[in-house]
Parts: structure tokens; sequence; C-alpha cells
């Protein structure tokens, strides 16, 4: 089923609330703000920094061969705020500035397939 | 009209690796007949609370194992992650003041620890958003690990400090036979002990077991029947919140724990102040502090300082998990809440030996899901 948010994860597709402009990352079927249903798709420039972090020593199932790994939670800089894994550096703390990037996801699980998603680095 | 507590029981809380979800509904069911002199057929209704077992044990319909254990005549199953246990109460608390039944039994039981590491981190995950955390490889000891980084930054607090939560619950849970760890630690021991996922230590986080906990509660009118000192549930509350922690609207501050307590208070009539015990959700280190500040015990961001303080002892001005909380209980999800309102009961009916708390009046217990997204709050008196 993982398919069905491809777009939305890989190209950080989020929701913008035609009637208050709110925006909103992971995508919303209604407006947290003013309730209203006519939403539309709006893409996310994918520049953020870290609100916080942890790094994972008891992964989930079909996540060992990668642990230790970091989640964190990222503020994009639209507003929003999104669940997400952080590579490719050295240190990170509260605040660092991060941009995302497609990677792998994971490589077993309930279907045994590949899967890609968003990540965060460190920005440029 | 107002619901009473006429029987209570619960199994050991731990590993039981000689024991299925049968044997441990039919231990503390059993128990908890026998404890308030009832027979199956007395019982109108039973609301049995169970999240993992469609997934850990292959079981749904826990209810109907009710049924061949225990004999009582009709049954439904409650789930709504780890607060199933409290929710079960509220549901019967319902059932109670609507005139439909008039004794209910609750029982929650779980059965956790069938598994292999992994995959209980994964079972115990399902409690947050699949598509937006756990997809991306978030477990529920990494999202508390963040709102502890948060807590820890954002009002300059120790590890030390945090480390006074586990320590004080450990102490309390000496005196508890059916406690899983009932032993005492030191921060040393927490601050120098195996790291989880950081910042958190193993010592910060309750641990998965397995374990079964029942009460009988009736219409107030018929409870002195049943038993010589009732005790009444006055007042509960519920609240929601997004599944996923990055759609709350402020970290520090559980809004599902703030709307359950302000609904069960002012059922209840009383003032955070009038409580003189609790029973707070502890699954980590950092879910007690939150409690303590959301539920009006103290000011946001001084919940710490409350606890390290040693006014949440059991000699405290007002103590917080006498039981040993889920930390040094263990945490069966849906059998907490349950094992939550046993310790309430227990000490407001003088039944808790030694780690009975003086002139106890008015107990309440706080139970949430995942983290944070559903909080239900009830509220007990003498
Ligand atoms: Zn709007």
């Amino acid at each position: 089923m993982a398919w069905r948010r491809i777009k939305q994860r890989n190209c950080l597709i989020g929701s913008e609330c035609n009637e208050c402009k709110t925006l909103f990352y992971p995508p919303k079927l209604k407006c947290k703000k003013c309730s209203s249903s006519n939403l539309s798709e709006f893409k996310f420039s994918g520049k953020g920094s870290i609100v916080s972090f942890s790094e994972i020593r008891n992964p989930l199932y079909g996540f060992e061969k990668q642990t230790p790994y970091t989640i964190a939670i990222v503020k994009l800089e639209e507003g929003p705020m999104l669940t997400t894994q952080i590579v490719d550096f050295d240190k990170i703390e509260i605040g660092t500035k991060v941009e995302s990037c497609l990677r792998v996801m994971h490589t077993e699980g309930h279907s045994g397939m590949i899967q890609y998603g968003t990540k965060f680095k460190p920005a440029e | 009209m107002k619901a009473a507590v006429i029987g209570y029981a619960q199994t050991k809380f731990k590993e039981h690796w000689d024991k299925g979800l049968r044997e441990l509904i039919s231990e503390a069911g059993n128990n908890a007949l026998k404890s308030s002199n009832l027979k199956a057929e007395d019982i109108d209704n039973l609301i049995c609370a169970n999240t993992l077992a469609p997934l850990v044990n292959g079981q749904s319909n826990v209810n109907a194992l009710c049924f061949e254990e225990l004999g009582i005549k009709s049954s439904v199953s409650i789930n709504c992650g780890d607060v199933s246990g409290s929710a079960a109460i509220r549901q019967a608390m319902f059932e109670i003041c609507s005139g439909k039944s008039k004794i209910v039994m609750v029982l929650g039981v779980e059965k956790m620890t069938d598994l292999l590491s992994s995959q209980i981190t994964s079972a115990v995950s399902m409690l947050l958003d699949h598509e937006w955390e756990v997809f991306n490889g978030a477990t529920l000891a990494s999202m508390y690990a963040m709102l502890t980084r948060i807590y820890m930054k954002k009002f300059k607090v120790k590890p030390e400090q945090i480390a006074k939560v586990s320590v004080k619950n450990h102490k309390n849970a000496v005196n508890n036979k059916f406690a899983q760890f009932p032993f005492e630690i030191n921060v040393d021991s927490v601050i120098k002990g195996p790291s989880v996922d950081s910042p958190l230590k193993v010592l910060n986080c309750a641990a998965v077991c397995d374990g079964a906990a029942a009460i009988i509660l009736c219409e107030e009118s018929l409870a002195k029947k049943y038993t010589e000192k009732p005790v009444y549930l006055i007042g509960s509350g519920a609240g929601s919140d997004y599944l996923a922690l990055h759609d709350r609207e402020d970290f520090l501050e559980m809004k599902a724990t703030k709307t359950a307590a302000e609904e069960a208070y002012k059922q209840a009539k009383i003032k955070p102040s009038d409580v003189s015990l609790a029973e707070v959700h502890d699954s980590f280190s950092i879910s007690e502090i939150l409690a303590v500040e959301d539920l009006g015990f103290a000011k946001k961001g001084s919940g710490f300082k409350f606890i390290e303080d040693g006014k949440t002892d059991l000699t405290g001005k007002l103590p917080i998990n006498p039981s040993g909380g889920l930390k040094a209980c263990g945490h069966p999800f849906a059998a907490t809440g349950i094992r939550q309102a046993i310790e309430i009961t227990m000490q407001l009916k003088d039944e808790a030996g030694k780690r009975q708390i003086k002139n106890a009046k008015i107990g309440l217990t706080h139970n949430l899901s995942g983290t944070g997204s559903t909080a239900i709050v009830n509220i007990f008196s003498r």
C-alpha cells in the first residue's frame, strides 16, 4: 500500500487550503485551521531545520540492517513539520539546517520489496 | 447516578512464558469475582480491553475468550491502544449510569512477550501514525526520546533530574508484589545504564510484559451489598489529539490530557488541589513529567522540579504512582488503565499495606495512548 503515497512522500507534495491559504505536510483532506475541504496540492521546497532528533538503537522490524539510524522532526521553511530520517552527517543539533534527498527506506518488511522515501541531510 | 468499584484482581505483571491469554484472563477474572463474592451470572456485561492480541497472538475477539474462561453471558471488546483499559472503565460507567446494566466487569489483558525484539518494537509502534511516522522508521521510544530532548533543552533539565522519576517509581514498587520490577534503583544506575534511542536510557522506559487486571463496577445503590467500603467513580474525561507528534500544536503540552482532565474535574466537581494521589502514564519518564503539569499539579516547565523535590513521593504532598507506575509495574498495554484503577481503589479502601497513603480521599488515574493521541482521566473517591 506504500505506493499510494509515493508522490506525496518522494516529491514532498502536501496541501494548501484555498480558503485560508494555510499549508500542510503531510497532506490533509480537511484544513486544520478553518475546516474547509477545498484544498489543492502544494510542493514544498525540501528545506527546513531540525526540531528534535533521536538515534534509534532498537529498530523496527525491517530496519535492523541500517541500525543505528537517526529520526528527526523537521520544520519545513514553509511552516509544516514532518518526521523523517537524517543521513550524511557528522554532527547535528536542534536548529541544524537540512534539505531533502531521496533514499532507500528499507529493503525488507512485510512485502519484501525495496521502498524509497524522502530523508533529509545537512543543507549545503 | 454513580458507578462504584466493588471488586478487583490482577495477575503479576511479568513475562509469563508459561501462560497464554486464557490463563491470564481466568486468573484475573475469577479472582475479581471472588473478591466481591459474585458469580458469573450476577454480571450483566463484560467489557474486555486488549490491543495487541490480533498481531502478537493472532487472536481477535478476545472477549469470547473471556466468556470461555469466566462464563459471563455477554461481552464486547474495546481497543484504542494502551489507553484501552481506562476507556473500558469509562464505557462501564456509561453503561451503569444509563441504567442498562447493574453490574459490569472490566478486564484488560495483554500477552506481549512472544516476539523478537524488533517485532515488539514494531508492534508497540503501531500506536503511532503508520503512514507518516513509522514508514520513515520512527519507533514509539524514539518519539518520546525527541520529546525528552525538546523538554530538556527548553527548561534546562539534566538527565539526572529526569532519572528521578524512575528512581521514585521503583522505590514505590518494592512493596507491590504484582510489579514486574519490585526493586530500588538509583540515579547512577539510570544514567550509566544501557542507552536506547538517544537521549533515553533503558531505565527511562517502561517495559512490555504480560498480564491481566479486572475490576467489577455496579450501580451506586447496590454497592454496600457487596463491599463494606465501596470506591466511587465520580468523574471521567477523554481527550484526543493528532496521531503524529509533528501535527500537534505544542509538543510540551498534551492537549488530550488537558481536555480529559478538564472534563473529569468538572464532572467530579473538584480542583486539581483536591486530589490526594494519582496514578499517571509514565511509559517514559517524560510522560509523567508532562502529566504532572497538564493535570494541573505543577506549572508548565516545573513538573520535573515538583518530582525532584519529593512532592510526589509516597510521603509527599501529592503521591504519584504509589504502585510503581508503568515503569516498575510493567506496561501490558490494555491492562494498565485497570491496574491503575486497582491501585487507587486499594488506597481509598486502606488496603494498600506498606505503601498505604494516609487519609487518601480522592484518587485520579491518567492513561495515554501512543504519544498522547488519546488520554483518559478517571477520578475516584471513597
Ligand atoms: Zn483553511
